[in-house]
């Protein structure tokens, strides 16, 4: 009896080891909820959401290629020549254009080599507002990573939305393996 | 061992033809076999294999498990570009037209950087071919062993401090009352010309042009012919018969991707005037010579005599004491009456490095009428041909101490001069030498004065294409090793201030502008730059015929004698000269001919390897009159049994760690030269990317003569599978991408290779693993050889993944790592293949290629050449052909961009985008009006194996010959 209570509580033991490996496991690699404090207080929340600029005036990469891009550091000055110039977070950046420093931000959402990812596909061709897989934007003071950008919520998006546009033959959201893996 | 023996035939069931099996029964040392596993490689897993060592490591990943979960993913930094760039967009590609070698070219950029070349579209020479040297050009940017700056006395110097030395050391010369003189390369470029001559009178230069490879003999024929030291112009398309003489002109010979475009138009059977008829007579199997409809195997003497009894014939002359057999003479009767009936419509050429044999062609050419229709003496106005006695004199000028500097740009004498240990010596007098070498070489090591002149992506140029076409080169990248363009260099030498931008502006407003005067001056310079190239007329003439009596050629040609075995240096289409050797994209492509990389050899007949029981891959020391080289030896049928071939471009001393001690330089030996050959005893083998030669009684190559085309298109196409499925149709809705070769049209150049390569990332292994049959080319080009042995024809295949329908090797793999898309494309998913290689074993195509190893580029430089829209694979991992995918998701993504359909077209794959032979053709095979789907409905449409109802994606069309 003992030795089988013994086996028991051992099994169990090594079921619950075993099953928090896979669910830590399963997390390894992502990053939900990542958000880094930034070399510049930049807020999201400012721009996208009071001041209500498009957010292709700065990512502007997003409508014609695969990356969004962070903006070159220069641009923001279009508005900061005139604006805010005292603040000390706007002078890092005019230091940053005239010393030729530049910033380093921290990157947020990072994919892995192997997959590809196009935003133009995304923004441009399907449409869809960059708050679909980036989250409330205009609410973040800090920028966090909204979703897991794992596989399965990719798929899962685009089993659900079958959207093509009429010129293309039937299947703009393929799952093919090879959409995004070569 | 009788010939038979090694070269055992089997026959086809429905094929009279025999094909062979193989050349040679074993090539590689079993030596280096046993070797295959390099321990080290492994070194992060040797561990001593001990149980506690086991327990210990078990014990170490059970508990390092859950620790995982708190893992973050490491801090990366986003780093934007600093000030805003209109044109520079991360991520999307910018394309620029530019040139190699002359040559208009595309180059891609991504992020600054340029990464893939493509041939420009809009050349009426090169009509958007490329050859594999301009493919594979990218990664000799990127190497760092160029210089990375001036260099006085091999120590760096700043460019100001290197121009004022300089200049000094000029003045010096020239008070000395001494010469001064420039070695230049070949050249057609309308600025460089000028700046040269103006180089040349400021400071008082003699300038003198070499080059080690040219054909002189073509030029002083054509200066007693024409009265001009020219090269001859051909015109493929417009020939009915072509005789060629030992030219190579489909590879080395000439303008090679304007020559292919020209030649392959005419083998296609549905030309309006139908197929050409190409006849080749040579001493050694060249690329061209695997093409022709009929090639002979004939020694030097023969050739020349063949000359004599076709210019007899075609001029009605009495030539008295032709040296032919009589099936000889018959053959040439033969051919002349081909060569006559074709009339303007025939062409003659030949690479005869004697004049008077050039002289007797011109002669054949001028007497068929061809002058004007498919050959052409041009006086183009802007040419530097060389002039090699010129240069010998300068050198035994300085030799008696009367020259006191020489420079030497875009050349490498000390290598590839014939007599370069004379040429070292006199370098020694000289008291101001200067090399404008990219890289260190053997010439710019013995220099004082070294000023690296940039790659030609990061300069500006110009060229006269042909008659009437133009290129511009302009720089597509900052210099990236502190160079500076040779032009700029000769600029401030010879105190002209201002860029070489400028200064050829200037030259093209003033010489070219003045002649089109429309759009505008600036529009003008604009626009040519922007199309990277420009058709003007009015600076070419032709020039015509003096009346020269043939006798004189005749009795030289007749009294020449010839050695019992004589040597023939040849280039190699991906090596040439050597210039390019460091480039390891080039070394391992494959030979056209031979499918050796990595090497030079020495070509021997099969008749005289089996008298002296020569391998393929024994040492043989060649030996001429002063000259001698250890190489391997290649059994090669189609070779003359009096002579051996030998390629130049190899033996370099001074070069990278590609190209350092590569094979033997054969620059030394004359052509035609008596030698000697003895084997060492020593097997090196060669690295060798097809030994087996056989399609052991299959079709897989289908092939029919051109009259039994005439009379049914489906010649040597009738036969047709019973297939049989168990399995329901696949779906076929949408874009179904499909690929058809047209055979005829392939020569085997192997630019597809190169072009796959560098679009795909596919690394390069080195000698040793293509020698252990690890080669990763997702192209391949098989060779295959038919009938005779000394006279053996030759067929060639491209084989690439076939995208089966019923693809074999999915249903092997474990871990679905390789699946069917729904557009039909047989994927391969890296990142989720665990390397079992069930599916490279189950591929009746051979076509997967496995990473054994994680071949990075060793050089970090090289890196920046990688196209960052593919991964890039690792160890352990499958990888094949995609038809690359990212491009067709590319031009998918920009037709909805735009919001259209696709259309035909919009989607080139890298191999069908720079072949120079049109040969393939990739689209959606579901829309009617595409290329592919007329490639597919036509007679001569076959697939491989397709009695093993895989349903291959790729389909071959019928090899037409005009026999």
């Amino acid at each position: 009896m003992k030795k089988i209570i013994g086996a028991l509580v051992a099994f169990i033991a090594l079921g619950a080891i075993a099953s928090y490996v896979v669910v830590q496991a399963r997390h390894i690699g992502f990053n939900q909820g990542y958000q880094p404090d930034q070399p510049i207080a930049f807020s999201h929340k400012k721009h996208a959401g009071e001041l209500k600029l498009d957010c292709k005036y700065c990512h502007f990469g997003a409508d014609k290629g695969r990356h969004a891009g962070v903006p070159p550091t220069e641009l923001c000055l279009n508005c900061h020549s005139k604006v805010k110039t005292n603040s000390p977070e706007i002078k890092k950046i005019q230091n940053a254009v005239d010393s030729g420093e530049n910033i380093q931000w921290v990157k947020v959402n990072h994919l892995p080599d192997f997959a590809y990812f196009n935003h133009a596909q995304h923004v441009n061709v399907a449409g869809f507002k960059c708050q679909k897989c980036h989250g409330p934007v205009e609410e973040m003071e800090i920028y966090w990573q909204e979703e897991k950008l794992a596989m399965g919520w990719c798929i899962n998006c685009h089993r659900d939305n079958k959207i093509a546009p009429p010129e293309d033959h039937k299947r703009a959201a393929g799952g093919d393996c090879s959409k995004c893996h070569y | 061992m009788s010939n038979k023996d090694i070269y055992k035939t089997q026959k086809s069931q429905d094929q009279k033809d025999t094909y062979w099996q193989d050349v040679e029964n074993k090539v590689l040392d079993p030596k280096a076999l046993s070797n295959e596993f390099a321990e080290d490689e492994f070194d992060s897993f040797s561990v001593k294999k001990t149980r506690r060592n086991f327990l210990k490591i078990m014990g170490f990943s059970v508990t390092a498990l859950p620790l995982t979960g708190c893992i973050k993913i490491p801090v990366r930094k986003a780093v934007p570009y600093l000030y805003k760039n209109d044109v520079v967009i991360p991520g999307v590609a910018n394309w620029y037209a530019t040139s190699f070698k002359g040559y208009p070219i595309l180059a891609k950029t991504r992020e600054g950087r340029p990464i893939k070349i493509e041939g420009n579209k809009k050349s009426i020479v090169t009509k958007g071919g490329a050859n594999s040297q301009a493919q594979a050009s990218v990664i000799s940017l990127y190497d760092s062993y160029r210089y990375n700056s001036a260099m006085i006395d091999d120590q760096k110097v700043e460019w100001d401090e290197f121009d004022k030395k300089a200049k000094e050391s000029i003045s010096a010369v020239k008070e000395a009352g001494k010469e001064i003189v420039l070695v230049t390369a070949q050249s057609t470029s309308p600025s460089e010309i000028k700046l040269i001559k103006e180089f040349a009178k400021k400071i008082g230069v003699t300038v003198v042009t070499y080059s080690s490879t040219s054909n002189e003999a073509i030029l002083e024929a054509n200066a007693q012919s024409f009265g001009k030291r020219v090269y001859s112009d051909y015109n493929y398309e417009m020939a009915d018969v072509i005789l060629s003489f030992g030219a190579d002109f489909l590879g080395t010979f000439g303008d090679d991707v304007g020559s292919t475009k020209q030649y392959v138009s005419r083998r296609d059977p549905q030309h309006k005037r139908g197929l050409s008829k190409h006849v080749q007579i040579e001493s050694m199997m060249s690329m061209t010579g695997m093409n022709a409809d009929k090639r002979f195997t004939r020694t030097l003497e023969e050739q020349r005599n063949f000359v004599l009894a076709i210019y007899a014939a075609v001029s009605s002359e009495n030539v008295e004491g032709i040296k032919l057999s009589e099936e000889d003479k018959k053959l040439a009767m033969q051919i002349a009456k081909d060569l006559k009936s074709a009339g303007k419509n025939a062409v003659v050429v030949s690479d005869d490095k004697s004049s008077a044999v050039q002289i007797l062609v011109n002669k054949i050419n001028s007497a068929l009428g061809a002058y004007g229709t498919t050959v052409f003496a041009r006086d183009n106005e802007f040419v530097m041909n060389s002039n090699n006695s010129e240069f010998t004199q300068a050198i035994s000028r300085m030799n008696d101490g009367k020259v006191g500097a020489m420079m030497f740009l875009n050349v490498n004498p000390v290598y590839d001069y014939k007599s370069s240990d004379k040429l070292v010596n006199a370098l020694k007098k000289a008291d101001m030498t200067m090399s404008f070498a990219t890289a260190k070489d053997e010439t710019s090591a013995l220099c004082k004065f070294v000023a690296p002149n940039n790659h030609t992506f990061e300069t500006w140029s110009d060229n006269q294409v042909n008659h009437e076409e133009f290129s511009f080169t302009q720089p597509v990248i900052q210099p990236l090793f502190g160079s500076r363009m040779a032009s700029e260099t000769l600029m401030s030498l010879s105190g002209i201030s201002g860029s070489f931008h400028d200064y050829m502006k200037k030259h093209w407003n003033t010489k070219f502008y003045a002649q089109s005067k429309k759009d505008g001056e600036i529009n003008f310079w604009n626009k040519t730059l922007h199309d990277g190239v420009v058709v003007l007329s009015g600076f070419s003439s032709e020039l015509s015929a003096k009346n020269i009596s043939a006798s004189k050629s005749i009795s030289k040609i007749k009294s020449m004698s010839y050695p019992k075995m004589a040597v023939q240096t040849y280039m190699k289409s991906a090596i040439t000269d050597g210039e390019m050797a460091n480039n390891p994209f080039l070394q391992e492509l494959p030979d056209p001919v031979t499918k050796a990389t990595w090497d030079n050899y020495v070509m021997v007949s099969p008749k005289y390897a089996n008298e002296k029981s020569i391998k393929s891959g024994d040492m043989v020391k060649l030996k001429g009159k002063s000259h001698s080289v250890t190489i391997p030896a290649i059994v090669q049928p189609g070779t003359a049994n009096n002579s051996f071939a030998v390629a130049v471009g190899y033996g370099r001393k001074i070069a990278g760690k590609v190209a350092k001690n590569l094979g033997g330089n054969a620059f030394a030996f004359d052509n035609g030269e008596e030698v000697s050959l003895k084997k060492t005893g020593e097997f090196k083998g060669l690295a060798q990317t097809q030994t087996h030669h056989s399609m052991e009684g299959r079709d897989i190559i289908r092939e029919t003569t051109y009259s039994e085309y005439l009379k049914d298109p489906k010649a040597g196409n009738h036969k047709k599978a019973k297939l049989v499925n168990i399995y329901p149709e696949h779906k076929k809705d949408g874009h179904q991408w499909a690929m058809a070769i047209d055979l005829s049209q392939c020569t085997g150049c192997s630019a597809c290779i190169v072009s796959c390569s560098t679009e795909n990332n596919v690394p390069v292994v080195g000698r040793q693993e293509v020698a252990n049959r690890r080669e990763m080319h997702w192209l391949r080009i098989d060779r295959y050889y038919k009938g005779d042995e000394n006279e053996p024809e030759v067929m060639n295949m491209p084989m690439l993944c076939q995208h089966c329908e019923n693809a074999p090797c999915e249903n092997v793999c474990p871990v679905l790592a390789t699946v069917h898309s729904s557009d039909g494309l047989n994927q391969q998913i890296y990142n989720r293949c665990v390397g079992t290689r069930y599916c490279a074993n189950n591929c009746p195509y051979k076509v997967r290629r496995f990473n054994w190893f994680n071949y990075d580029r060793g050089d970090s430089m090289a890196k920046l050449a990688l196209n960052p829209d593919i991964s890039q694979r690792s160890r352990g991992v499958m990888e094949k052909c995609s038809f690359c995918i990212q491009r067709i998701q590319e031009g998918k993504l920009e037709a909805k961009r735009e919001r259209r359909p696709l259309k035909d077209g919009d989607i080139q794959v890298a191999c069908q985008q720079s072949c120079p032979g049109d040969g393939i053709v990739f689209g959606d095979m579901n829309d009617p009006k595409s290329k592919i789907s007329e490639f597919l409905g036509s007679e001569r449409n076959y697939t491989v194996l397709e009695e093993l109802n895989v349903r291959p994606r790729v389909s071959y069309l019928t090899k037409v010959r005009n026999k």
